[in-house]
């Protein structure tokens, strides 16, 4: 799709052009088709899957948006943002917001009004993440990361101090229709409707992984990658890096204020305490996993951590998953030792496999042994195993799962991957 | 005298971030890595001192009706902080061996995670191993007022905690400035690779910040539990996170820097409280660390380091 | 270098965007795809609009009642003290040769005090492990997010602790054990103004806990409705540990008493806090005070304070010098309130069980609701028509290491 768009002249746009390229029909027939294909699942899922199956599904699907959007400034335009939770708090209080007063007030079909709501969640979302980004977008590295929490931070105490809309005097006569819904400060906001189903979540899982990719991919998404790559040789070719950030940061919010707004009214309650700081990281874990820029990684590593979590929670589920860890530990550090095993065999398989050994021995010691301490303490445990996860997948495959490789239809192809960055 | 006794309070608390903040200050200087596990060095520290005043007798004298501050008391006190910092002292040196060193070469994005998986990896540990619950931390400064009236109030604590921290950073800033271990520790911060070209042996330097870092975050933690007597394992949460603004604010980096910091943190919190927005108390520290950076994008006290093109 | 424009890929997604949200649409309005999409029926905020199946008949051979809570998260301690309270009546009735004949088990998961996590775990309690009645959460939060779940799947969910009045309004499937914040502000602000005599009174909120809130502003109602003043209203959040900034500006305001509705892991703070500001009134608090690590943490600070809670340790009560006895004997601590409430929120869901005659959960239901002067350890419970315990709250003074009984104040 890539090779048809780069033609386009940016200096006299060619309006014709914008609407049609030689591959809409085919775009539209796969857009009514996956719309089918949620459709049709949607019904079958209801049906035979239970609840909790289609909840953990619905989740994964809000994580896929959550980790591929802010994959786009952490990982394809390569600043550090660590405040994504916030953009979800604005997304889920604005949704809710909408969602309950539209109920109220407009006589519109409820979808109607949960579009609209989401509109308004991406716009608020968005003009959070402008506000934010506008002036932290200067600043780099680690002092982008934490200006961008404390961001979050202030999003966050912002939503536990609002009760009720109340708008200053000239507009107050406003406040009796914009104060009825109540926010509820920091006893949370209740009563959203519960509009979020699996047809709803992927249609927009799919929008945003394909919003994202092409942008990515347009001439936007390489000035992108060369701010990068290199902020300052991007300068000196002519980007308005700024420029360039604060868009990728805007889309990003969007998208997060979207996932908020889906999680809001799955949950039906938003509670502010829910997109604390820990939120922030949870997403950027999936980012660094599944490999920065590559939206492949970051959509399976949302999945997998969803997942995970769920495994996590029974002892015999944490045991198979810390097996699992330390003989992947093993796997992924023999290279490292291939070199001494050649050279002197036992020593150099005695270095290799003695972390591996003696962490699988305390595990084994650990659930036949010390069952009840294990039963006790389950819940603190799984952070730990999750905590050993992350050590682990850094120290033997820092660049996450995907690296920067991408699934995708030239994986078929004879012709080998043009990767342009 | 309102405005005076919530400068004392402001002081104290400041004190205890900026040990906090050294730490985090220390770390970033020599290795650019923002240590998350910090905060939960510093909860280890508290807890090696509650279990070492456990050990040595202290706890349960001073749970007695009229306990006896006399010289082997302040003895055992010094003894208690001695064990909490070389045990935490060693955490430090022990994650940097293990979790960071391997790390040396790959992005500083893969570490940062890293240091957010040893953070969970210590908390929750934590939880498992000494229970949720908050514990009862004994009062290993006498709780006397040195200043007792009605509108002024001056703890014996409140000096000490002032006192030893200014000790600690005085003694701090010599070990820096005047010794050899400083000297290479600024060689590292300043280049990693020349200085190890100049035959400093970089990894002993590094393991040595941390060790001294975490040492400074386990006095930190004692103070902090002896001013506010619960310990628990999340107690270094929000302040660890509190202290790394303090380190940015200050100019991250820079020593001198981390106490200002920690002290206008905590006098801003302070002043904001007083004031009667408490809920915002959180909120001001970052909005003011926002502004500081967006017009002073080093620090307060930071050098601003020319880009390399 | 070329400006920066939409480009024609930016355009295209637009235009997807457009037409998908068309096709969504579309799509709702069209009779088959309406139940696809919609859940969105009526429009009602009321989640009982929405049919999805009811949980499966109850099946096995023992009874599996699913319990979830904070075991992790700064919570931690309130979900373990809970766990403690559930897991005792568990014993004792499975001692007691189980109900129905049948031996109890409880699924407990974590929550890590999330509310998303709540209702994650809410429906794996439900679908997987398909558990007849469903016990927690100590906050409000956790239970505002799972009540909507329980009530749907018709599995009655029993919160002990959960105080704020919408969780039990979600539905006639969702009871509570303890009373409600409009009654425990309420008697603290009468307690104020009537026994302490205060005219005037501060109050010390605990901003991220809306059990805290919720009590802060029906003290707040009361107080003034009966001629006090309030004279300062400050805030903490939970895990705070420094509070003398707004001690010292209470102090300044010099109010007759000082009401702190939070838990006692940072109340014992607060008050040593206030001593060593030299601060002299009398403090008072809910039943989020009620543990005896308050006493530990507070010492000589917390001596002579005021609190609302559901029942006295020291009571010569058979029933409770037992359950403490008892308690003690079994996790080497005395019980606080959120433990004796759980234990008899299990208590209540097992006599419920066994007046049903069996495992149908319309019938427990109806057995919870018809509870009435159940002699738990918390006093006498009856629940009203809104599913919510009436039971009497008692004033205690901590005296020691343990609180005397000042008095009891009837709903």
């Amino acid at each position: 799709m890539a090779a048809t768009i780069s033609q386009a002249a940016p200096d006299a746009p060619n309006f014709a052009r914008l609407f049609w390229t030689r591959t809409l029909p085919l775009r539209l027939l796969a857009c009514v088709a996956s719309l089918g294909v949620l459709l049709g699942l949607q019904r079958l899922f209801e049906q035979r899957l239970n609840d909790y199956f289609l909840q953990i599904l619905i989740l994964a699907g809000i994580n896929i948006i959550l980790a591929v959007s802010l994959n786009l400034i952490n990982g394809i335009t390569g600043q550090f943002s660590l405040g994504h939770a916030g953009f979800m708090a604005v997304g889920a209080y604005v949704g809710g917001y909408v969602s309950i007063l539209g109920s109220q007030r407009l006589a519109l079909p409820p979808s109607l009004i949960f579009v609209l709501s989401l509109l308004m969640a991406a716009t608020f979302a968005g003009i959070a993440g402008w506000i934010v980004g506008l002036p932290s977008l200067r600043l780099r590295g680690d002092y982008l990361a934490i200006v961008t929490l404390g961001f979050g931070e202030i999003i966050r105490v912002i939503w536990t101090t609002v009760d009720r809309i109340q708008l200053p005097r000239p507009f107050d006569g406003l406040n009796s229709i914009l104060g009825s819904v109540q926010l509820g400060a920091a006893r949370g906001f209740k009563d959203i409707p519960l509009w979020t189903n699996f047809a709803w979540t992927f249609a927009l899982v799919i929008l945003c992984v394909l919003s994202i990719r092409n942008l990515a991919e347009s001439s936007l998404g390489r000035s992108m990658r060369a701010v990068r790559e290199d902020e300052v040789a991007a300068e000196a070719a002519g980007i308005n890096t700024t420029q360039v950030k604060v868009l990728a940061f805007v889309v990003s919010s969007m998208w997060a204020g979207i996932a908020g707004a889906l999680g809001a009214h799955l949950i039906q309650y938003a509670n502010p305490n829910t997109f604390n700081f820990m939120k922030s990281v949870e997403i950027v874990v999936m980012v660094v996993l599944g490999g920065l820029g590559s939206i492949t990684g970051c959509a399976i590593t949302a999945v997998l951590l969803k997942v995970l979590e769920e495994v996590l929670r029974t002892i015999s589920g944490a045991f198979g998953v810390g097996l699992g860890v330390v003989f992947f530990a093993a796997v992924l550090s023999l290279p490292r030792h291939r070199a001494a095993i050649a050279q002197n065999a036992l020593p150099g398989v005695t270095r290799w496999l003695f972390w591996p050994l003696l962490s699988g021995a305390a595990l084994i010691f650990l659930f036949f042994f010390r069952r009840d301490w294990l039963e006790a303490n389950v819940s603190s445990l799984r952070f730990v195993i999750y905590g050993l996860i992350l050590i682990v997948l850094m120290l033997l495959r820092p660049q996450g799962l995907m690296g920067r490789a991408e699934f995708g239809w030239h994986l078929f192809r004879r012709r080998a991957p043009q990767e342009t960055s | 005298m309102e405005i005076l006794q919530q400068i004392v309070n402001g002081l104290t608390q400041g004190a205890i971030y900026a040990l906090i903040a050294l730490g985090y200050t220390m770390v970033y200087g020599v290795l650019r890595l923002i240590n998350f596990a910090h905060g939960d060095v510093y909860m280890l520290g508290a807890f090696a001192g509650f279990y070492s005043a456990a050990w040595l007798g202290l706890t349960k004298r001073l749970d007695a009706e009229a306990p006896v501050y006399d010289f082997t008391h302040w003895l055992q006190v010094a003894v208690v902080f001695f064990i909490a910092m070389l045990a935490c002292a060693l955490v430090g040196a022990a994650l940097e061996r293990f979790a960071y060193r391997p790390l040396r070469q790959s992005p500083r994005l893969t570490a940062l995670i890293t240091a957010i998986g040893v953070s969970l990896v210590l908390e929750n540990g934590a939880q498992a191993v000494f229970s949720p619950d908050p514990q009862p931390f004994p009062a290993l400064i006498p709780p006397t007022n040195l200043i007792d009236k009605p509108d002024f109030n001056l703890s014996l604590v409140q000096v000490t905690i002032i006192g030893v921290a200014f000790l600690l950073m005085i003694g701090l800033q010599f070990i820096v400035t005047k010794t050899r271990m400083g000297r290479a520790m600024r060689a590292v911060s300043l280049d990693r690779n020349a200085a190890s070209l100049m035959g400093i042996n970089t990894d002993v330097v590094i393991a040595f910040t941390f060790a001294l870092g975490s040492a400074l975050a386990a006095a930190g933690g004692i103070l902090n539990s002896v001013y506010q007597p619960t310990i628990d394992p999340l107690m270094g949460l929000m302040v660890g996170l509190k202290a790394f603004v303090a380190a940015v604010l200050g100019g991250i980096g820079s020593i001198p820097g981390a106490v200002l910091g920690g002290l206008l943190m905590s006098g801003a919190e302070t002043a904001v409280v007083a004031r009667g927005y408490s809920e915002y108390r959180d909120a001001i520290a970052f909005a003011i660390l926002i502004l500081v950076l967006l017009l002073r994008p080093a620090g307060l006290l930071g050098r601003t380091a020319p880009e390399k093109v | 270098m070329r400006k920066l424009g939409i480009s024609a890929p930016i355009f295209s997604s637009l235009l997807l965007s457009a037409i998908a949200t068309t096709a969504l649409l579309s799509g709702c309005k069209e009779p088959p795809a309406e139940s696809d999409l919609g859940t969105v029926r009526g429009a009602s905020a009321t989640p009982s609009s929405v049919d999805i199946a009811k949980a499966k008949p109850y099946e096995g051979s023992d009874i599996v009642i699913g319990e979830y809570g904070s075991m992790t998260g700064t919570t931690a301690t309130f979900g373990k003290s809970t766990h403690n309270g559930i897991m005792m009546a568990v014993e004792e009735a499975n001692a007691a040769g189980g109900v129905i004949g049948k031996q109890i088990k409880i699924e407990a998961l974590d929550d890590q005090g999330l509310p998303e996590q709540a209702a994650t775990v809410v429906k794996r309690l439900i679908t997987q492990s398909n558990v007849l009645a469903v016990l927690g959460e100590v906050a409000s939060s956790r239970s505002l997010a799972a009540a909507p779940i329980c009530q749907k799947a018709g599995v009655p969910m029993i919160s002990p602790t959960s105080t704020n009045p919408a969780v039990t309004q979600t539905g006639d499937y969702i009871f509570r054990t303890c009373f409600i914040d409009p009654f425990q502000g309420t008697v603290g602000a009468k307690f104020a103004r009537q026994t302490l005599k205060a005219g005037s009174a501060a109050i010390l909120t605990d901003v991220k806990n809306d059990y805290s809130v919720g009590l802060a502003k029906f003290f707040k109602e009361e107080f003034t409705k009966s001629g006090g003043k309030i004279v300062s209203e400050a805030s903490y959040s939970e895990g705070d540990k420094d509070f003398r900034a707004q001690l010292t500006n209470i102090k300044g305001k010099n109010p007759g008493v000082i009401y702190i509705p939070g838990y006692y892991t940072e109340v014992g703070n607060i008050a040593l806090q206030a001593k060593s500001l030299g601060m002299k009134q009398p403090l008072l608090g809910g039943d989020g005070w009620d543990s005896p690590k308050l006493a530990e943490i507070g010492k000589g600070a917390v001596q002579g304070a005021y609190f609302s809670t559901h029942y006295s340790p020291e009571s010569k009560d058979p029933r409770v010098v037992k359950f403490v006895a008892d308690f003690k004997k079994k996790y080497s601590e005395t019980p606080d309130a959120l433990a004796a409430v759980a234990y008899d929120a299990a208590k209540i869901l097992f006599a419920a069980i066994k007046s049903a005659g069996g495992t149908d959960r319309d019938k427990i239901r109806d057995a919870i609701a018809a509870t009435k002067n159940f002699p738990g350890v918390t006093g006498d419970i009856t629940l009203d028509a809104d599913r919510n315990a009436i039971k009497p709250a008692v004033i205690l003074q901590v005296a020691g290491k343990s609180y005397k009984y000042v008095t009891t104040v009837k709903p």
